[in-house]
């Protein structure tokens, strides 16, 4: 960085859009703000193309996660349950670089629920004000709208299932 | 000390260029710090065994240091993975001009093999270092990066040392005058970097935006 250069410059705005959501404070509600999943790279390539939610109406819970933490995959299993009981649709988005690292991680953890790989963080930068690099993160979307926040790992199943009280 | 803290906090840097002495703000999503950090010299040890200090050893134009260590749960590994993520977005020419160095907070239980095949999961050619955790803490204050010695819990758990999780860049020049904070995603460190790199301001400057 020794000469300095007259070309143009990039001016990037930071969003200030309210408090950063706390760590371990469970739900957090949120300003509603429609999310768009980014779907383009299914973690299995046998994945069915569906929408999300694959059933309309239903509740979804987005979770952020990786092969490389711990945490998130303490409560992969947790989250598989929660799923297979239909009562919300629980959709993964992994921050793995490497596929076969995440293919594993699922694989160990029994998870059938649809996974895609986000190393970009693109899920967490859509909503306002989630720290990116604390995972795991889950996202309560209704009607397409992001509503609730939940960062760091959940403490038990009736944590989770709290997400449905909120609209 | 106090000035200097509220140098840190200052969002925006001026960029004094060579173009006849005009300033414009940049908006970084790194803090500048002005003036830089002096890299302490103290001398660790790469996963091939051979010393390295952060004040003489870094030869990229732009060195990112990242204390933390392999048994982080959850922010370490995804501060790293956003570096390395954010990387693959820049040319390979760019690519090449930045060095990732990860110093262990937990030198008793990152050892060599430990380290070299953690980093290896995120990107090829990471530098591990590590040392005396007295070692490690002095070069991490030197950059404002404070470790502390870790301690077992009554339960057999163990609470892991302490650290900030910044990343420092250091210019060619062994300074440091930028710092990410480790909520800082891939595509907020692509931008700095690429600006860093194809700017190559002389100095940053911090200051507020006008």
């Amino acid at each position: 960085m020794l000469v300095a250069a007259c070309g143009p410059t990039t001016y990037v705005d930071r969003p200030d859009d309210g408090p950063v959501p706390l760590r371990g404070a469970g739900w957090q509600g949120i300003e509603p703000i429609a999310i768009d999943l980014p779907t383009a790279d299914p973690v299995a390539e046998e994945q069915p193309d569906l929408p999300i939610p694959a059933k309309p109406g239903t509740p979804v819970l987005v979770n952020i996660w990786a092969s490389y933490c711990e945490p998130c995959k303490d409560e992969l299993p947790m989250l598989e349950a929660v799923d297979a009981s239909g009562v919300m649709e629980v959709v993964g988005f992994t921050r793995d670089l490497k596929r076969a690292r995440a293919v594993e991680a699922l694989e160990a953890a029994g998870v059938t629920y649809r996974n895609w790989l986000d190393p970009e963080a693109t899920v967490a930068l859509s909503v306002a004000r989630i720290p990116v690099n604390a995972i795991p993160t889950s996202i309560l979307v209704r009607d397409g709208m992001a509503v609730a926040v939940h960062i760091g790992p959940f403490p038990d199943r009736a944590t989770v299932l709290a997400a449905l009280e909120i609209r | 000390m106090k000035s200097r803290l509220l140098v840190l906090l200052a969002a925006t840097a001026l960029l004094v260029s060579a173009c006849g002495g005009t300033e414009k703000s940049v908006n970084l999503h790194g803090t500048v710090v002005d003036p830089p950090f002096t890299v302490g010299a103290d001398s660790l040890t790469t996963t091939d065994g051979e010393p390295f200090s952060l004040a003489s050893d870094t030869t990229a134009p732009l060195t990112l240091v990242f204390f933390g260590y392999t048994r982080c749960p959850d922010i370490c590994p995804a501060v790293l993975s956003s570096i390395t993520s954010g990387l693959l977005r820049l040319t390979e020419e760019q690519q090449d001009q930045v060095e990732i160095v990860f110093v262990s907070s937990d030198p008793d239980r990152d050892t060599p093999k430990v380290l070299r095949e953690y980093l290896d999961r995120f990107r090829p050619g990471i530098i591990g270092l590590s040392g005396d955790i007295a070692t490690i803490s002095r070069v991490g204050e030197s950059v404002g990066v404070f470790v502390d010695a870790g301690e077992e819990l009554p339960g057999g758990g163990y609470d892991p040392n302490s650290h900030a999780s910044y990343v420092i860049g250091i210019n060619d020049r062994h300074e440091a005058p930028i710092f990410w904070s480790g909520d800082t995603a891939p595509v907020q460190f692509a931008e700095d970097i690429r600006f860093l790199l194809t700017e190559r301001p002389e100095r940053l400057k911090a200051g507020t935006a006008s």
